[in-house]
């Protein structure tokens, strides 16, 4: 059975946590000020105590003509804080008793103030800890959102495309139109197998920390030259505006698979994010102990701020409505996480929007 | 002459998909890569009917057909996306949408509702018998231009209100049923609300009846329809 708070939408759920939170920190000041001025109130009555016992002890006094030593040490048995003082000839609040009285005040407002942060501090720290939570989960629900609607648009432009394209070799086609419908309806259906490939590919790196396949040496550079043959074989165009570049002999330890899925998320992207005239530069190269992979474009680009969002699965830069590109949010996100598989990692880098982009992997080299 | 047809489409594979079907069946088409293209070519083409696709580079399709619309133009819009949200089709349909249809689609389908929104246009724009400008209580409607002079001035009517009020004016004194207000003026699949034809019939009262609460022009027939008297 589904718990009640999870019926609620989590933006009303952060609402009332919200709410809820600034009624407990309340009633916490509220209780700390209370326990403050129960304090003073004691201190308060314990000094009217003592007023009314130095008036008895004066009236007692009053009944002698003189003070006796036996009669101070009894004054000093009925009233254990006050004390016979000759030069005024009266009764007084022992000095000890006073400071006494004063500390104990001071112990317990420390004592209170000490245990009022305590507590402020535990509830501030849950606060933040379920409002980055409550936050983190507003945020994957919206990312999700779009993940369907890309996946939908996804799923949905190439079988609406394959059976427009099916309705119209129906009738008589010119033999280059033929050819054009023939050339649509593959590109539709590599982009069916893309968007498979990358859904059950994310579905096994999600939560993995460790290389999920056996991993086998593998030369970079012809591999990678092999996976761009193979991927842009229907696509020419796309295969034009591609400048490879590979230096011999790259050997790593890899998946072989998912390296390709790596190098055709980042080349994909790299061809959609950029106009149809420009290039696309692929290199792989030694550096150190290291073998890098770099895409580069002079496409779209991106910001500073969403240098590290783009690799978040389910992300994707700009409006749903107004999309340039095709994809499900799900490319970068599987780069990434390929690129740990295998021991190493990608960054990105733009100078700014419309100034194109370069994506780098890095993996370590392995001995052949 | 051929009724022209511009597609409005970014992904090559339908844009050609939909050429080559639409071209065989005699229509004259021309392709819109974006929205901003599409806004120019709506304006320069002057086409019967778009379709358009609603994630577009540049500039979304809603924008296009908000812009369309405000522009003046009236031109049948017919939405073709991959999206499948009834708040996407109400958000269509609010900006002046004529129809939607999702992704994927059978060429039949999609024959059927460019014919029958074709079919209404025509009917938009021809001429009652009456004539286009219609005298009833003190009101001057001018049907082809979608205005009219009332005891308050002259008022600009939308084209639902104009299309509902032609469809009574043309059928004066006989009781027109919901079910054909909605089949004439909307089409036969896109039933906005069963309210919607009240809400008109309440707007064009107000505009046109001395006391809306006892009209003296357009009649409910209760569990009948609507009718209209000069």
């Amino acid at each position: 059975m589904t718990p009640f708070w999870k019926k609620i939408r989590p933006r009303s759920r952060l609402l009332l946590f919200l709410f809820l939170s600034t009624f407990i920190a309340a009633q916490v000041s509220w209780w700390v000020i209370y326990q403050v001025r129960t304090a003073e109130r004691v201190e308060t009555l314990q000094n009217e105590v003592w007023e009314r016992e130095i008036r008895v002890a004066d009236r007692l006094i009053a009944r002698h003509e003189a003070v006796t030593d036996s009669m101070a040490a009894l004054l000093s048995t009925l009233f254990e804080d006050l004390e016979y003082s000759h030069d005024l000839n009266g009764v007084v609040v022992k000095a000890e008793a006073r400071k006494r009285l004063a500390s104990e005040t001071t112990d317990v407002a420390r004592m209170f103030a000490m245990e009022s942060m305590t507590f402020l501090i535990i509830i501030l720290a849950g606060m933040i800890y379920m409002y980055v939570t409550l936050r983190r989960e507003i945020q994957v629900e919206r990312q999700y959102a779009n993940f369907l609607s890309a996946v939908t648009h996804e799923l949905r432009s190439p079988i609406a495309a394959m059976r427009l394209l099916m309705e119209s070799l129906q009738g008589d086609l010119t033999p280059d139109q033929r050819d054009r419908v023939l050339l649509n309806m593959n590109r539709s259906l590599d982009r069916l197998h893309g968007l498979i490939d990358r859904l059950l590919t994310t579905r096994e790196f999600v939560g993995q920390r460790r290389p999920l396949r056996e991993l086998n040496v593998v030369d970079l550079g012809k591999h990678t030259r092999r996976v761009l043959d193979e991927l842009y074989a229907h696509h020419p165009v796309a295969a034009g505006r591609l400048q490879v570049s590979v230096a011999p002999s790259l050997p790593a330890r890899i998946h072989s698979g998912h390296w390709g899925i790596l190098v055709s998320n980042l080349v994909d992207n790299a061809l959609k994010y950029s106009d149809s005239e420009q290039p696309v530069r692929v290199d792989v190269s030694r550096k150190g102990s290291r073998v890098v992979l770099t895409v580069a474009d002079m496409g779209e680009g991106f910001s500073h701020s969403e240098r590290q969002r783009i690799f978040k699965r389910f992300y994707r830069i700009g409006e749903e409505d107004t999309r340039t590109a095709e994809g499900s949010g799900l490319g970068l996100y599987l780069v990434r996480e390929i690129a740990r598989s295998f021991r190493g990692d990608v960054s990105a880098h733009s100078d700014g929007p419309g100034q194109g982009a370069t994506f780098t992997v890095r993996v370590p080299l392995a001995k052949e | 002459m051929s009724q022209r047809i511009l597609i409005v489409e970014d992904e090559e594979a339908i844009a050609l998909g939909l050429q080559l079907n639409l071209e065989r069946d005699g229509f004259v088409t021309e392709l819109a890569v974006d929205g901003e293209v599409a806004l120019s070519m709506i304006e320069t083409w002057n086409p019967d009917l778009v379709l358009l696709d609603v994630m577009l580079p540049k500039l979304s399709g809603f924008d296009v057909c908000d812009r369309v619309r405000k522009s003046g133009n009236r031109v049948p819009i017919l939405f073709v996306t991959a999206k499948d949200m009834v708040g996407d089709r109400v958000k269509g349909l609010e900006l002046g949408g004529d129809d939607y249809i999702t992704k994927p689609f059978s060429m039949d389908e999609l024959r059927l509702r460019i014919r029958a929104m074709l079919r209404r246009q025509q009917w938009y724009e021809s001429t009652p018998e009456q004539g286009d400008v219609v005298e009833f209580g003190g009101n001057k409607v001018d049907l082809s231009a979608y205005r009219a002079t009332t005891r308050d001035g002259v008022v600009t009517m939308t084209q639902k209100e104009t299309m509902v009020l032609k469809l009574l004016i043309e059928n004066e004194g006989r009781v027109i049923d919901r079910g054909t207000i909605l089949n004439r003026v909307w089409g036969e699949e896109m039933y906005p609300s069963a309210r919607t034809v009240d809400n008109i019939i309440l707007n064009l009262r107000r505009r046109f009846e001395v006391d809306p609460k006892n009209p003296k022009h357009i009649f409910t027939h209760y569990g009948a329809g609507y009718s209209f008297q000069r």
